[in-house]
């Protein structure tokens, strides 16, 4: 028996179906640091942003402790690898806590 | 305190960015960057300090609310788990800690690898993966550790989540233990390690890789999925498959699940052995403040109840009969009973539980409240599971701020 023309059709759309990847694009990020008057702001922007988007730090509570900064980049040099010298630190953390902690003005 | 603002567009208006079969998946999916498309950035705000938050729409997600960016961490506005049981995949959370997500990803050429202390290492395509039987299908409620965290007071650094990092779905898949068995463990094995896609920002930071002892990977109850909710994985839930190990908190269930290997040693990885640790005893818990000495990985979920058919200063009338509705899980074991006040915890009533759909899923329960008084009311929920466990009325402290499950409160405006 031939298979008439529909017959064909429909195998190689059986056939043919292409399981294709799945792709995505991520929308921007828009969180930002504050611009501030001092060395620790461009340090942070630097070292930071290099692994993650500013929020994580933006986010944390105004009630966040200098000591709570200074073990918190200390945590990205040992735990995390980052390669943050350990000469930035103390002005990181001055940033830090003036304007994501305690020391807000 | 600031309200929480829930603006979710109704469910028809809701937008799918994606359609899992072949024939639809042409182009790219595009996330709306910032302004794409006409979608303004919506802000939302949640009920504690610097809760300032984006609500923004990601590939195959409703608008969300946006923790992070880089990696991504979306949080579900709480209004969605009045809306039914299942919380949908677009509305699901999102959760990573390593930029190095993967945004791409073929499923022709996609390969789950068994390894290690087995008789038979392999590599499974997803065909070969979904061929195997039995089929499982389970109604699991998945939960960040973290869930929940922004309301300890006083304020615990990580992720300031609100209630939103949490869902209830049907998650279809095999038992590991299925696979375990394919594969035979050889003696000796201790501890099964999980590793997935994503991938560490720096070189020297360290890979996402989570182990189970080898007693509960082989218990049958942890399943590898890749289907929820009838439908594949979202990307940013793990497509194509992910671990599911129910009634555990989340950091357990690796998404892109890319190699399950067997080893003969307790794994030492910064994800087990330093993060996701809870102080060893039987709360959890510790002195506000303090260095818990003793600590070990976190386990099942802390009992749990929410109300869902209100958010915070709904406007009731007095008088007026309302059923009120909402929501109990636990780690497993299953909810006894739940009880509800409506007048701040001084007296409480047991209510209705509703179809239990497993003891894995979110449990229903309602009850009926009439209010004889206008002004301010605060009703609770507490919930009690067949173990004798229930919430505290103020959360539990722990170093990381994880497993919160206090007995929550909402405030209506009896009018």
């Amino acid at each position: 028996m031939r298979l008439r023309i529909h017959h064909w059709f429909a195998l190689s759309m059986v056939i043919a179906t292409p399981v294709l990847a799945l792709e995505l694009t991520l929308p921007e990020e828009t969180a930002s640091f504050r611009p501030y008057p001092i060395p620790g702001s461009n340090l942070v922007r630097q070292h930071c942003l290099a692994c993650h988007s500013a929020d994580y730090i933006v986010s944390q509570p105004s009630e966040s402790t200098r000591d709570y900064w200074t073990h918190t980049v200390t945590k990205m040099q040992t735990a995390f690898g980052a390669p943050i010298p350990d000469s930035d630190v103390p002005a990181m953390v001055d940033y830090l806590v003036k304007n994501y902690g305690t020391d807000r003005p | 305190m600031a309200t929480v603002r829930s603006d979710q567009p109704k469910d028809g208006s809701r937008r799918r960015f994606v359609r899992q079969s072949a024939l639809l998946a042409l182009a790219p999916l595009v996330g709306s960057p910032a302004n794409a498309g006409g979608d303004k950035i919506e802000q939302y705000r949640m009920p504690f300090g610097n809760g300032e938050r984006d609500l923004v729409r990601y590939p195959q997600k409703r608008p969300l609310i946006r923790l992070t960016a880089r990696p991504p961490q979306l949080e579900t506005p709480f209004s969605v788990f009045g809306e039914g049981l299942i919380t949908p995949n677009d509305a699901f959370f999102v959760r990573y800690h390593l930029s190095g997500i993967p945004t791409r990803i073929d499923p022709a050429t996609y390969r789950l690898r068994i390894a290690g202390l087995v008789d038979r290492p392999t590599e499974l395509s997803l065909d070969e993966l979904k061929n195997l039987v039995p089929i499982r299908e389970m109604v699991a409620v998945h939960q960040c550790s973290g869930n929940s965290r922004a309301f300890f007071q006083p304020r615990i650094n990580g992720g300031q989540l609100g209630h939103g990092a949490m869902g209830n779905a049907r998650w279809t898949g095999i038992a590991l233990k299925t696979l375990m068995e394919k594969a035979g463990v050889r003696s000796g094995a201790v501890q099964v390690i999980f590793d997935g896609l994503d991938r560490p920002p720096m070189p020297a930071t360290p890979d996402f890789v989570k182990a189970l002892p080898i007693e509960h990977a082989t218990n049958g109850e942890v399943m590898i999925a890749w289907a929820m909710n009838g439908e594949d994985l979202p990307m940013l839930n793990g497509y194509p498959l992910r671990l599911v190990v129910p009634g555990y908190y989340g950091t357990y269930w690796v998404k892109h699940l890319s190699e399950i290997r067997v080893v003969d040693r307790e794994f030492d990885g910064f994800f087990m052995s330093t993060a996701y640790r809870v102080p060893d005893n039987e709360c959890a818990c510790a002195e506000p403040e303090s260095t818990p000495g003793k600590m070990r990985p976190i386990g099942r979920f802390n009992v749990r109840s929410f109300i869902t058919s209100l958010l915070d200063d709904a406007r009731i009338r007095n008088g007026e009969h309302v059923t009120i509705r909402g929501i109990a899980f636990d780690g497993g074991h299953g909810i006894k009973h739940v009880d509800f006040s409506d007048d701040g915890g001084a007296t409480w009533r047991t209510a209705e539980l509703g179809l239990d759909f497993g003891q894995y899923a979110f449990r229903e329960w309602s009850t009926s409240f009439q209010a004889s008084r206008t002004g301010v009311h605060e009703l609770k929920v507490r919930a009690t599971n067949q173990f004798g466990e229930t919430q505290p009325p103020k959360a539990l402290w722990n170093p990381s701020g994880y497993g919160y499950n206090a007995i929550v409160s909402c405030r209506v405006v009896v009018v």
